[in-house]
């Protein structure tokens, strides 16, 4: 190893240069920080998607500023994990088999999903007094079942996983505890659905996922349980507007 | 294989062993052999390094306090809609808001790195879901916001080295 400062030979692994007096361990500080702001911007960088997704939603919806947005939104998510792609890959391996991981994997969101649907749809009605329905969103689209089961059920698991599990989890990994890293992932996870009561059921559930991916160190167990969750209450979404409507 | 001897002695500042020669402690820098000013530089150095220490401590704190102003902010102006527009939905929302704050803010005595990044994140969002709702409303209470916002960045950056403690 070559001190930066006076260019002598050193000895790895110590902290100053006998010659010079520099520093030459890495400062952690420095290093710390960087990802601290990479962190905030990426958390910015979504609000600001978001307020403008949402503006540009209430003007009037169609096919097209839905692919358009989601696009741009996907674009968004692989622009920062790209800073990060040796470590991001790593996640994408399986976990060694263990069937009873993989058998709970498939039931869980069977329970979570009938439980949120069911009590957040009773909260929004004893409250706001309105019922909300995802299909409905898609109706007047051509091949609208498609769409939906594509932008509700496919694309969030994949992505949300590898920004919020992936991205995220990696640079606060760098910055602070396991423990700590699981609960802000899960807190900004939830912050980022843009409702205040959905807090309520996306804090537990992001805990959830972001403690397989630590376990772990996968992404596909978590994206196999938020498919499956999408997908039924997508699947109830468009079950009660065909009956009602 | 050529026999070498290298006196060692002891750091005088941390008892690490290094060469009788060497001008510099490899552990902690203090310049064994160096003259009086270096001498006296490093005894400066790490008196300054332990103020950085105190205003860390110090900035974490008026962020801790931050949090209890929000509280109380986010209660009186949740009061006050509900008094004078009657909107159940945003007493409820800056109920949650001012719960959250407070649990924050007492979380943020054992973990203030998460506590304080989470703060300034949820506070990000109330104002993102504020201009979405009403985009004037961005710049109401603007200077407010901006010394709340100010305080807790100051927290989060303060916590970050020391959140592995």
């Amino acid at each position: 190893m070559i001190c930066r400062a006076c260019k002598n030979q050193i000895e790895n692994r110590i902290n100053y240069c006998p010659n010079c007096g520099a520093l030459v361990k890495k400062t952690e500080q420095s290093s710390k920080s960087s990802h601290l702001n990479l962190i905030i911007t990426f958390y910015i960088v979504e609000l600001v998607f978001l307020i403008t997704a949402f503006l540009i939603y209430q003007e009037g919806t169609s096919l097209y500023t839905e692919i358009v947005l989601e696009s741009i939104s996907i674009l968004i998510v692989l622009g920062f994990s790209a800073l990060d792609i040796k470590n991001i890959a790593k996640l994408y391996k399986f976990p060694r088999g263990n069937t009873l991981i993989y058998l709970g994997v498939f039931i869980a969101p069977f329970f979570t999903a009938f439980l949120v649907y069911y009590t957040m749809d009773y909260i929004n009605f004893e409250l706001f007094e309105e019922r909300y329905n995802y299909y409905a969103d898609y109706v007047t689209y051509p091949n609208s079942l498609l769409w939906a089961v594509l932008f509700l059920a496919i694309f969030p698991p994949v992505f949300e996983e590898l920004a919020y599990r992936g991205f995220l989890f990696n640079q606060l990994q760098k910055v602070t505890t396991p423990s700590v890293t699981i609960i802000l992932t899960a807190f900004i996870f939830a912050l980022v659905h843009f409702s205040v009561i959905s807090l309520v059921w996306i804090f537990p559930f992001g805990l959830l996922l972001g403690y397989l991916r630590y376990k772990y160190a996968t992404l596909w167990l978590g994206m196999i349980i938020h498919f499956i969750h999408n997908l039924i209450v997508l699947s109830l979404d468009y079950y009660y507007f065909n009956l009602y409507y | 294989m050529e026999d070498v001897t290298v006196t060692k002695i002891l750091c005088s500042q941390c008892n690490t062993e290094i060469n009788s020669e060497a001008k510099f402690c490899t552990h902690c820098g203090y310049p064994e052999n160096g003259d009086e000013k270096e001498k006296a530089k490093f005894h400066a150095n790490k008196v300054m390094q332990k103020n950085k220490g105190f205003n860390d401590a110090k900035k974490i704190k008026s962020a801790r306090n931050t949090l209890y102003w929000m509280a109380g902010i986010f209660l009186v102006s949740g009061l006050f809609l509900f008094f004078t527009l009657n909107d159940i939905t945003i007493l409820v929302a800056n109920l949650i808001l001012v719960v959250v704050y407070l649990i924050l803010a007492y979380w943020s005595k054992q973990k203030p790195f998460a506590a304080l990044l989470s703060a300034l994140l949820l506070f990000l969002m109330v104002i993102a879901l504020n201009t979405v709702l009403d985009p004037s409303s961005l710049f109401k209470g603007i200077l407010i916001k901006i010394i709340l916002l100010s305080f807790l960045i100051k927290g989060v950056y303060s916590a970050s080295p020391n959140a592995k403690r």
